[in-house]
């Protein structure tokens, strides 16, 4: 911005503002002034004016007045006056009014009626009464508005008064009087009203009632807008002095008063314009003055700002003049002031910096060539570095290269893929148009080619043995070869197009792992081969090396595990074929065990009972013979019970059947067993028992063996009438039961052999006792199972110490005894796969005829009769035989079918049975007998052929319900029983897991006079029946952590309560191995081999006795 | 009257074989293993020697052996008693000396003739 500028500007803008501001102050308050004069001079015309009319109006009324007063006027009106008397007086007075008054228009004379009775005017006989000058005019005087007279045309202002005659209203006096008269004179009077002033009147409504001075016509047509006076006050006093537009459109200023009595408005315009003219005047002069100091004040500021200005740019120009480089120009700025001493002092610093330059001018030229040396210098330098920058640029391109080929190695696995990919970026990255590799084949020691790439067929189909060719020699010599003398019979050749080439140079790499050879890369080249190079093809190669051994290796590995997942696959194969052929034992086993007990029964049986001369008698030798054929017999039974024992423990079949036992009670219980034995030698038996050792938690049955065992054996070897002892301790959580005998003792030697199966020390002794040598065998493993051992201490001639150990506690708890019974279950379940009852059965049933009925010696035809089932012939006559012997008559069934038949049909007092039998076996026979009411309470015996060497026996009737029970079935069987035992009123224990079901069996049998006491569990059964000895018990057999057949087990094996009857309740159908299950424990089981008549006929004549009370 | 000797160790088979010999008309001496069959052997003569071969302390192979290498019990007929039936034992016997073997169990109606047979020999 210019400096002038900025003095010009702000002064300029100032000096206006300053001049117009006066100026328009100056105008307003002129204007004030004089606008005030000329209200003030136009009020006062108007107010004597208005003064006037007023008076005029006054003299209007008063004339009016005075004439309804004179007779002449109250004679007109009075119809008892004589009428043309009293109308020329009335007219007369009218005429003589009008003479002397000039303003008069008209006098009318109305009668009470309105009726026009004088006038000057030819209205005679008029009706005026409605015209509003009647009404009003009744009453006073009224002065009308001015209204355009009809007759005459001319503006009129009409004055009425009543006529009074006697007091009384007689008639109206109209007078008219001309409004232009009078009144006209005094509005249209010009005086100090200038040319362009005017005063007029208007009426009520707004028109004029006075002519306009310079408008024609406007008598009550021209209507003025009065805006200021909307309140249509009139009162009195009330005087407005404004400016405004006029009727003219023209700018006035105006008074506005009243004439309230008529309600007229009084308006006194003067023309703005006139009389505001002498401003004009002023105005003008003022605004010439004005202008002419706007003027002289711009020319001023123009000189002030240039004065200043000028330096100024002098100064600048000079700076500039200086920066551009100038350095003579001067300054000549003589303005006496400040500017003049700044160029000044410019003027010098120009000279300095001349001095200065040239100074330095000279300076600089000496830099300049020093640098220009050093520059030469380091063109140089930068030369020498290109070079080395290329160098690096290779080396990186190649270490880019060799990424690569990492990258190609880490990715691939699969060789054919690694040695391919890799051979063209190797190739890609030497610039070589043929290569191949070739692999080591260690079998043959060839390098066999793998992969050619550029390369003719004669590459590839060439192979080259160690130290052959160029690639034979780098793989013999282990390192690269790189040969520029290329033979001319080389098969290494480039096509191209029509003629073949060869390559300048050929580079042989071998590939070696861990000293390993694994092949050899061979590149051909036509150009040279830098030293770089050849190194970066060794590092690739080396790399390479690693990555094919690791393919190499990966191949292998997929090998190896196709083989190793075969020989999975064999292996299944092979376990699923021994779970079959380990299935097929156990069956096999049980078969066996069946198959070779029959025949046995047999030898044995038949043997006793000639023995027993039951049927005769026979001779000494006979005897012996027999007793020969019975002993071998005997001896035979433990063979095979030993070598099944055996056979079972070693194929995993044995299952421990763990139950508390009283251990003292136990060892008594083998004593007594022993004991016929022991006495022969007159060897005594001694017991020590530990403190604290009472009951175990064991296999009871294995237990008893085991004792059974060490004690024949001790007795064996213990010389006549020696003692053999029996100590038991406990040691830590074991029971250790020990057998001393003061025998010939055993050798450490023969120690070794003695558990071993079938090892006997002395065959003599041992055949001589019959032994089997599968014992002491048995009685480990026995132990072993239990989680404890058997060994044994002995010196030769000192006597020999066994002992074993058993857990006192058991390995196992309730839970493993029920998978005990489950297993248990699965086992016998398997054995019995013969089909249930079914329709076809149930027809043959109806056909079977009754075999006949054997009686007993002497019989009275009334004995008990006992139903034996047994498909075995012979068995089954040996078990009538003993029957009839014992006097029961019996009838033999050898089916399941005929039993259940003839049992339906003859219904025996009891029945024998086999479970083994042909078609429906056994356990489904006891389920249709106890399914069907004629048969379901005959007691059942079972004979069992199975593996059970259980020597303890209960016998108690069972019965079975099936959920929702009947109660008259439950009361009768109850009934049976209770009446058998002959008790008064019988307790008894009902146990089930549902509330409900207590509840409702307990109410069914209550009525029948029964004590009811309640157990929810397997175990608060067992409590109850303990403290409570009831009587009977109703057990349910589905119970939740003890269950009924745990309950039916513990009740059975403590003597308190092995005896109570049991009537078992289930909700579902007894599986057989449930069957089996219960009839275990509750049934009475014999087995076949160790059948004694005396004890089988000992049981039935408990039922007979339970019976028949 | 022909003189048989049975070296069994069972007695209860001893017996048998024993009375079943004799009531077919032979005389029958018993011994109860290999050593006391040597003894009873060394004592008198015999015409034909039933030889179990399952004995304690010695056993029949080494009783055969003994005897076969004695010349005076060279000639006498051996004949096996044997349980143990299996395949390559008949072969075994024989090479060992025995003129025959008699399984066990025996036959008992069997047993007159085959000794009838072996004594004809």
């Amino acid at each position: 911005m210019n400096i002038g500028i900025k003095i010009l500007i702000p002064l300029s803008i100032f000096i206006l503002i300053s001049i117009i501001f006066t100026f328009f102050i100056t105008s307003m308050i002129s204007q004030n002034i004089i606008e005030e004069q000329i209200y003030s001079d136009l009020n006062s015309n108007v107010e004597s004016r208005v003064s006037h009319i007023e008076t005029i109006l006054k003299k209007y009324k008063e004339l009016t007045e005075t004439l309804v007063v004179g007779n002449s006027l109250k004679n007109a009106v009075d119809d008892s006056k004589d009428y043309t008397q009293r109308i020329e007086q009335v007219n007369r007075r009218i005429n003589n009014t009008i003479q002397k008054n000039e303003a008069i228009n008209s006098i009318t004379v109305l009668n009470k009626n309105g009726t026009v009775i004088a006038s000057n005017m030819p209205t005679i006989g008029c009706d005026d009464s409605a015209s509003i000058i009647f009404p009003e005019g009744k009453e006073h005087s009224f002065l009308n508005d001015i209204t355009i007279c009809n007759i005459c045309g001319e503006p009129v202002i009409t004055a009425s008064s009543p006529i009074f005659v006697d007091g009384e209203f007689a008639g109206v006096c109209v007078v008219n009087y001309l409004a232009a008269k009078e009144l006209y004179e005094i509005t249209t009077d010009t005086s100090g009203l200038r040319k362009t002033g005017e005063i007029y009147l208007l009426n009520k409504d707004g028109f004029m009632i006075s002519p306009s001075r310079f408008v024609n016509d406007t008598v009550l047509k021209q209507r003025v807008d009065v805006e200021h006076d909307k309140n249509n006050d009139y009162h009195p006093g009330f005087v407005e002095s404004f400016s405004t537009q006029n009727y003219l459109d023209e700018n006035v200023l105006r008074i506005h008063t009243h004439i309230p009595e008529m309600k007229w408005c009084v308006i006194a315009d003067v023309s703005k314009e006139e009389a505001l003219a002498p401003i004009a005047e002023l105005n003008n002069t003022i605004f010439i003055i004005t202008f002419s100091l706007i003027i002289i004040g711009l020319l001023v500021s123009i000189i002030i700002s240039r004065s200043i200005s000028g330096p100024i740019n002098a100064l600048s120009k000079g700076v500039s003049e200086l920066k551009s480089g100038n350095l003579d120009h001067r300054l000549n700025i003589t303005t006496g002031d400040e500017i003049e001493l700044c160029a000044n002092e410019f003027n010098e610093m120009s000279d300095k910096l001349r001095r200065s330059y040239s100074e330095l001018e000279s300076k600089v030229e000496e830099r300049t060539k020093e640098l220009t040396n050093a520059n030469e210098m380091l063109q140089e330098e930068v030369e020498k570095q290109s070079l080395i920058d290329k160098k690096l640029k290779n080396k990186q391109t190649m270490d880019a290269a060799y990424s690569q080929l990492l990258t190609i190695a880490g990715k691939t696995i699969d060789l054919n893929t690694l040695l391919d990919l890799g051979l063209t970026n190797l190739m890609k990255y030497t610039d070589s148009p043929l290569g191949a590799v070739y692999l080591f084949d260690p079998q043959n020691n060839m390098l066999v080619p793998k992969i050619t790439n550029g390369a003719m067929n004669s590459v590839s189909d060439r192979k080259f043995s160690m130290g052959e060719g160029i690639p034979g020699e780098s793989a013999q010599r282990k390192t690269m070869v790189v040969v520029t003398d290329i033979p001319d019979d080389t098969i290494f050749r480039m096509e191209s197009g029509l003629c073949e080439s060869l390559p300048t140079t050929i580079v042989s790499s071998p590939m070696i792992f861990k000293d390993m050879l694994l092949g050899v890369i061979v590149t051909c080249h036509t150009g040279n081969i830098t030293q770089d190079t050849l190194d970066f093809m060794q590092r690739v190669i080396d790399q390479f090396a690693v990555s094919v051994n690791n393919a190499n290796s990966f191949t292998q590995m997929q090998v190896m595990a196709a083989q190793m997942k075969n020989q999975r696959d064999e292996l299944e194969i092979q376990s699923k074929q021994l779970e079959i052929a380990s299935m097929t034992k156990s069956e096999f086993l049980a078969n066996m065990s069946h198959e070779l007990r029959t025949p046995l029964n047999s030898i044995i049986g038949f043997s006793e009972v000639l023995h027993d001369q039951t049927f005769g008698p026979v001779n000494e030798k006979q005897l012996k013979y027999i007793n020969n054929v019975l002993v071998s017999g005997k001896h035979l039974l433990q063979l095979i019970n030993d070598i099944l024992d055996l056979s079972k423990v070693e194929a995993g079949k044995v299952e421990l059947f763990y139950e508390d036992f009283e251990l003292s009670r136990v060892i008594d219980e083998v004593k007594t067993l022993i004991v016929s034995i022991a006495s022969k030698k007159n060897i005594s038996i001694e017991v020590n028992i530990g403190p604290g050792l009472t009951v175990l938690h064991a296999d009871c049955g294995k237990f008893k063996q085991i004792l059974f065992n060490l004690l024949s054996n001790a007795i064996k070897f213990s010389p006549e009438g020696e003692v053999v002892t029996v100590d038991a301790v406990s040691v830590k959580d074991m029971a250790q039961v020990s057998v001393t005998d003061i025998g010939i003792g055993i050798s450490k030697e023969d120690q070794k052999k003695l558990f071993k199966t079938f090892v006997q020390i002395d065959s003599t002794a041992s055949r001589q006792y019959e032994g089997t040598g599968l014992g002491l065998a048995l009685v480990r493993q026995f132990a072993q199972l239990h989680g404890g051992n058997a060994w044994v201490e002995s010196k030769p001639g000192e006597g020999s110490t066994f002992i074993f150990t058993i857990p006192i506690a058991g390995k196992k708890n309730i839970e493993d005894t029920e998978k005990n019974i489950e297993n248990e279950h699965d086992t016998k379940e398997s054995l019995s796969a013969q089909d249930p009852v079914t329709a076809s059965t149930i027809d043959e049933i109806k056909n079977i005829a009754i075999p006949d009925i054997l009686l007993p010696e002497d019989s009275t035809g009334d004995e008990p009769l006992i139903l034996v089932v047994e498909d075995d012939k012979n068995s089954n006559e040996l078990l009538t035989n003993a029957l009839t012997g014992a006097g029961y008559r019996t009838i033999s069934a050898f089916t399941g079918t005929e039993a259940v038949a003839i049992a339906q049909k003859i219904q025996p007092f009891a029945i024998t049975l086999d479970i083994m039998l042909p078609g429906i076996d056994g356990w489904d026979v006891i389920k249709y007998l106890k399914s069907d009411l004629l048969t379901r309470n005959i007691p059942v015996i079972v004979i069992s052929m199975l593996d059970e060497k259980e020597c303890s026996y209960s016998f108690d009737i069972v019965d079975y319900f099936t959920k929702p029970v009947d109660k008259n079935i439950l009361l009768s069987t109850l009934n049976n029983l209770t009446d058998s035992l002959d008790i008064e009123s019988p307790k008894v224990l009902i146990v089930d897991d549902e509330p409900d079901i207590v509840e409702l069996l307990a109410s069914m049998i209550e009525s029948g006079g029964y004590g009811i006491i309640r157990a929810y569990n397997g175990q608060e059964g067992i409590d109850k029946a303990l403290d409570e000895h009831p009587d009977l018990m109703i057990l349910d057999l589905m119970m939740p952590v003890i269950n009924g057949f745990d309950v039916i087990k513990k009740l059975k094996s403590i003597d308190d309560t092995k005896d109570i009857p049991i009537i078992v309740c289930t909700a579902k159908d007894l599986t057989k191995a449930e069957l089996q299950m219960l009839t275990q424990n509750v049934i009475s089981i014999m087995q076949k081999g160790t059948f004694n008549t005396v004890q089988f006929l000992d049981e039935i004549d408990k039922i007979t006795k339970i019976r028949r009370k | 009257m022909t003189h048989i000797l049975v070296v069994e160790d069972n007695p209860l088979n001893m017996e048998l074989i024993s009375d079943l010999l004799e009531s077919y008309g032979y005389e029958v001496t018993g011994a109860n293993d290999g050593e006391e069959a040597l003894e009873i052997i060394s004592g008198s003569a015999f015409d034909l020697i039933l030889l179990d071969m399952q004995l304690p302390k010695m056993d029949g192979l080494e009783v055969l052996e003994n005897l076969k290498s004695n010349p005076a019990t060279v000639d006498i007929t051996v004949v096996a008693l044997t349980a143990h039936a299996m395949k390559g034992d008949e072969k075994k016997f024989k090479e060992a000396g025995c003129s025959g073997y008699i399984p066990k169990p025996i036959e008992v109606h069997k047993l007159q003739s085959a000794i009838a047979q072996y004594i004809g020999e």
